[in-house]
């Protein structure tokens, strides 16, 4: 397994150590025909942005059932 | 079969881990889903982005077998379109798979009939249009007006069932790696739309909508692509003796911010993984700014 050497490039670049990783794949995609380059750069980030828009939709769908979720009592 | 995740940092980050009833119970739930897959799978592998691999690898040291900065790609979306992370992740794959949500548990191993499986799926939702947190109708204007939507959509749509369908993805995956491709480069193309062009704003930011309703048009317009689901339904999923015979934990929704489920999951990752246990405490101790780097 190949290994490569990863810089890390945390947004406020206070840290700047080096790790390894393995096999960090090229950055280019194949996301034919909506390429990401293409694609706008973030329009709303700010996740309030992001529950107004769904207040009535699936962002709440969950909440509904028991909050012990699937499976919980197994933890 | 390989068990992977996804982590999109930007997200998460934005939230603060405010899904969960603190960010430290997120990296717990990290290191438990992936200790208990591995159990059950040679390879697990972590698709993320270098904020991400940067706390859960390389200062966590989980143990994934591979790790793939691939979600560097989306790193200019908008992060209300957290579902992202996944399919993007989902259309990079080129051999047989399973993700697993990072609040999903196999304390058993799958079926064995999944990985065979064209599909994988943890269960079908049925909903019906009107009374439900889907809203599969927001497409029928776009279809109205002529606009872009998938075939498998319109198909759907046009079929007019009083019950629909989605296909919770709390386990996702499959051997039919073209259908994935195409389902997943299908909603991503969607969602970009929804980003620029003005007939698909009603779709911005319903994740669900998205990977999991599309998800089911799919698998209804592919009609030779045979998908496993764990549970036959939603009620059956929410059973626990259901649940226990399958070995199977989601803390979906609110069960992130449940006190007593968190305790829990305290416990067990410090019984059974006391050194994760010990070095996310660690980590979040020393590193109060961790969360908002």
């Amino acid at each position: 397994m190949k290994v490569k050497t990863v810089a890390n490039k945390i947004k406020n670049n206070h840290e700047n150590n080096t790790q390894t990783l393995m096999d960090k794949p090229p950055l280019a995609n194949n996301l034919e025909p909506e390429k990401l380059s293409d694609q706008p750069h973030a329009q709303a980030d700010s996740i309030k942005n992001t529950l107004s828009v769904n207040d009535n939709s699936s962002v709440i769908k969950y909440e509904m059932f028991d909050n012990m979720g699937i499976g919980g009592e197994l933890l | 079969m390989r068990a992977i995740w996804s982590f999109w940092s930007k997200p998460y980050l934005a939230q603060q881990g405010s899904t969960w009833l603190s960010p430290t119970d997120h990296l717990y739930s990290c290191a438990l889903s992936l200790e208990c897959a591995r159990r059950h799978f040679k390879k697990t592998e972590l698709y993320t982005d270098d904020a991400g691999a940067e706390l859960l690898i390389n200062k966590l040291k989980l143990p994934f077998s591979k790790v793939v900065t691939s979600l560097n790609d989306i790193s200019h979306y908008d992060c209300a379109w957290w579902t992202l992370g996944k399919l993007h992740t989902y259309s990079k794959q080129s051999s047989p798979f399973v993700h697993i949500d990072n609040d999903v548990y196999l304390w058993k191993a799958l079926p064995e009939r999944f990985m065979r499986a064209d599909i994988i799926g943890q269960n079908p939702e049925y909903f019906q249009t009107g009374s439900s947190w889907y809203q599969p109708e927001k497409f029928d204007p776009i279809i109205k007006s002529q606009h872009w939507l998938p075939d498998e959509i319109i198909q759907y749509r046009e079929q007019k069932l009083k019950t629909q369908m989605a296909v919770c993805c709390g386990i996702m995956g499959g051997s039919d790696l073209n259908f994935i491709k195409h389902y997943a480069k299908q909603a991503i193309k969607l969602i970009n739309y929804s980003l620029t062009k003005k007939p698909y704003q009603p779709l911005y930011a319903d994740n669900l909508l998205i990977e999991q309703y599309l998800l089911a048009t799919h698998i209804n317009y592919n009609r030779q692509c045979k998908p496993a689901y764990l549970f036959n339904s939603t009620d059956a999923a929410f059973d626990p003796t259901k649940s226990k015979a399958a070995g199977f934990t989601h803390l979906i929704g609110g069960a992130k911010r449940n006190q007593a489920l968190m305790n829990r999951l305290h416990n067990r990752l410090c019984y059974e993984y006391p050194e994760h246990y010990e070095k996310i405490n660690e980590l979040t101790a020393h590193n109060p700014d961790i969360f908002q780097l």
